[in-house]
This record gives structure tokens, sequence and C-alpha cells, in this order.
């Protein structure tokens, strides 16, 4: 059994994530803050439980989900939040297929990558549906397994990949839309060769 | 193995997931020989990282301390603990 007086020390490092991931689900700093302590709250209670020697990490993550769910799923769901099912892949490569390298000793990827701004991708993030948004969090900004995932939010492996899958298009396809409006890439398509467009390699 | 099939599979590729060690090893050897698929896995790592990097916010002082300050008193109302 753990022991809750070690509670803080070994939690406390996975404040900082656990606030970024709260800010991405709740979309807004009042709801992050009081998702984050009573986060904090029940993992304490629930401490006991624990089992020393599994991941701590993802059973912090597993709580701030399930108490996110419970507590603030219901009222925050946005009107902007479609799911548009035909999303291209990969839009934002694809955009890129036009453009030339301004400089030398970097490429076009580079450079717009680098112009993207932090919020730009935060708002993106939180764009994407609830069950895609909690999906690509956990995956590409945790980096959680689909296993752990799966357990996080209690659904098969399968529904965790094909939320991913959906919600990586989507989040693509936002930070392109957002490129093309702040000027960053032109508004017509790139015509990058998708890979589709090709013969067989082998 | 053809270019459809490596795009079908790149994020799952790129997880480190599920393939098997054949399947994975035929996409790398295609990755290894088609300029239009290494140019997306290449964009495919580098836009992670973005996404990875640039989406932390910091925790603000006062949530620290209040989440401090109630461990500590918490703590202190259990018996035979410290």
């Amino acid at each position: 059994m753990a022991d809750q007086a070690k509670f803080a020390e070994l939690a406390t490092p996975y404040m900082d994530a656990l606030y970024s991931a709260a800010m991405r689900m709740t979309r807004n700093p009042a709801d992050a803050e009081d998702l984050v302590q009573e986060t904090f709250l029940r993992a304490y209670r629930g401490f006991g439980g624990f089992q020393d020697g599994t991941n701590l990490k993802a059973w912090l993550y597993k709580i701030l989900t399930n108490t996110y769910i419970n507590m603030y799923r219901a009222k925050q769901r946005r009107p902007d939040e479609v799911d548009f099912d035909d999303v291209e892949d990969f839009a934002l490569y694809r955009r890129l297929g036009g453009l030339e390298a301004a400089q030398a000793g970097t490429t076009p990827e580079r450079l717009v990558l680098d112009a993207m701004p932090d919020q730009a991708v935060k708002d993106a993030i939180e764009a994407l549906p609830e069950q895609f948004r909690v999906a690509v969090l956990l995956a590409d900004v945790e980096g959680f397994s689909y296993k752990e995932i799966a357990d996080i939010t209690g659904v098969p492996i399968g529904t965790v990949m094909s939320r991913l899958h959906r919600g990586r298009k989507q989040l693509e396809k936002r930070l392109a839309d957002f490129a093309v409006e702040r000027g960053l890439l032109p508004s017509v398509d790139g015509s990058r060769p998708t890979p589709s467009a090709e013969p067989p390699a082998d | 193995m053809d270019c459809e099939s490596v795009k079908q599979e790149l994020y799952v590729y790129l997880d480190r997931e599920q393939l098997t060690v054949f399947r994975r090893r035929q996409i790398t050897r295609h990755l290894d020989r088609c300029r239009n698929c290494s140019d997306l896995k290449e964009f495919q790592e580098m836009w992670r990282t973005v996404v990875a990097t640039r989406s932390q916010d910091p925790v603000p002082e006062a949530l620290r301390r209040r989440i401090d300050d109630l461990l500590t008193s918490a703590l202190d109302e259990e018996p035979g603990t410290h």
C-alpha cells in the first residue's frame, strides 16, 4: 500500500503537465485550476489504494479525465465543436507543397511551423470535439500508449486509435486553415504530390 | 507495399504500436526508397514536436500554494501518518 505522506513528493512533479491538460480540457483558467485542485484532492484520498510500482502518471490522468467528464463536460460543450468527418489527411503538409524555401538552410515546412504561435496550437486543440481532444492530448502531448489511453478513458484500443486518427487529421486541418488566414500559406492548395498519387514503389 | 498503405498506417507506425515486426520492416523499407513518403513522415515527426511543445501552460503560483496547503493540512488531520 502506498504511503499517503509520500503523495505530495511523488505527485507534485506532474502538476504542470496536469494543469496544461486541464487548460485544454476546460478551456479556461478558472475551471482548469478547480479541476487540478480537485484531482489532487481525489488522488490524495485514493492514494492508499494506489499500487506501488504501477504507473502513477497514468493513474493521475485517469482521475483528471474522470473528474473533468463528471464535473465539466455537460456545461462546456461548445457550438463550434463540430466533427467534420470527411477532413482530408495531412492537410497542413499538403498545403505546404507549393512553397519555395525563402532562405537557405531551412525548409518551407520548418519556416511555417516555426511561425506557428503557441496560442494557435492551443486554440486548435481546444476546438476539437471532446473525445478526440482528450485522445490527442493523452497521446501527442503526454506520450501515453494506446493501452494506457484505453485504460484512462475506459474505451477499447480500437476506439482510441480511431479517435486519435480523426483528432489528428482535424487538428492538422485547423492549423492549415489558421496558416492560410494568417498569410503563412497561400490560399490555393499547394498541390503537393500526395503519396497516394504515386505508383507503388515496390 | 504501396504509398497508400504507408499513408494509412503512418500514425500507427510513428506511434510504435500495433504493427507486426514484419509490417514495420516493410514500411521502413518503403520509406527508405520513396521520397514522397519519407518527406511526409519527416513532416509528421516535426509536427508532433510542435503540438507537444507549444501547448504548455505553467501552473499559477497561487494554485501551487493552495494545493501544497491542502495536502499539508490533510496530512496533519490524519492520525499516525507522521
